[in-house]
């Protein structure tokens, strides 16, 4: 077995940036089946778009990180970003804690959509990250500390048995 | 009547009370809802009584900004129309996940009619 592998991709707090990583994962992930490489694109796109649409100055640079970790089995993708709005983080919790503490995250995924529809929901649609819960096969997790949001995505299946 | 934005392109054509939506190329945008939610306001109350084919084929990307305002369209026009049938690609591991969950909301929604090939 080799050594897991971690990559670091800048994400600027452009726009551009979200369909640009998404290029980026998917040369990554080329050698491993269709399925295991479109989830892993997809996780990528969606925790870049939070990193845009919420992230904040961090060392004076606008600008987050998505970091890769990929071994034989396994991967993971993290997003790290500075916050402004504590807000932000606050959404984010509830989102995750409602997903962990879900029997099947695709329910509430399709009850989420079932009042987006209806025009019941205030605030964010949140369908990003119950997508890489669900469409993603992926747990999720984040913490918050010193302005710096980091949510970590973990591929449920091992990489070879995805197909 | 189409949708012509810098990625995302939808088609309409009108035959013998049938209308066909095809779209194609990618939706990215931050805010997807600016582009597609009006377009739909002006094509929607044109379908009345319509049989309506809405083919998702050809999309090359969806961001999971783009599901609430493309699922309130197809909710929109069966409210409308005769019978809706959206066609998507199962093949296409994306497609397939992400109408996974209009196939579970459309149970309820008797004239909407979904294939996957």
């Amino acid at each position: 077995m080799t050594q897991p592998m971690e990559h670091r991709f800048e994400i600027p707090l452009v726009w551009d940036s979200v369909s640009k990583i998404r290029l980026e994962v998917g040369v990554l992930f080329s050698s491993y089946i269709d399925e295991v490489r479109d989830r892993a694109v997809m996780i990528a796109s969606e925790l870049a778009e939070n990193i845009v649409k919420y992230g904040a100055v961090i060392d004076d640079e606008r600008v987050g990180f998505i970091t890769v970790c990929l071994s034989d089995e396994q991967f993971s993708i993290h997003s790290h970003n500075a916050v402004g709005d504590i807000r932000h983080v606050q959404a984010v919790e509830a989102i995750i804690e409602e997903i962990n503490d879900s029997d099947d995250p695709s329910k509430l995924s399709i009850s989420r959509l079932r009042k987006l529809i209806a025009g019941s929901v205030d605030g964010p649609s949140q369908l990003g990250l119950l997508r890489v819960a669900t469409d993603g096969n992926s747990d999720l997790s984040c913490r918050f500390g010193d302005t710096v949001l980091t949510i970590e995505a973990v591929h449920r299946d091992s990489v070879g048995d995805a197909a | 009547m189409n949708l012509v934005s810098d990625n995302l392109f939808a088609t309409v054509t009108r035959l013998e009370g049938k209308v066909s939506i095809v779209f194609d190329g990618k939706s990215d945008r931050q805010n997807p809802g600016e582009i597609i939610t009006p377009w739909s306001e002006k094509v929607v109350p044109t379908l009345s009584g319509l049989d309506v084919d809405v083919d998702f084929r050809g999309l090359k990307y969806l961001n999971s900004s783009s599901f609430m305002p493309i699922f309130k369209m197809l909710s929109s026009a069966r409210d409308i129309a005769n019978n809706v049938h959206v066609r998507y690609d199962g093949s296409v591991n994306w497609q397939r996940l992400s109408f996974a969950s209009l196939e579970t909301i459309a149970k309820s929604w008797p004239n909407l009619h979904l294939s996957n090939h």
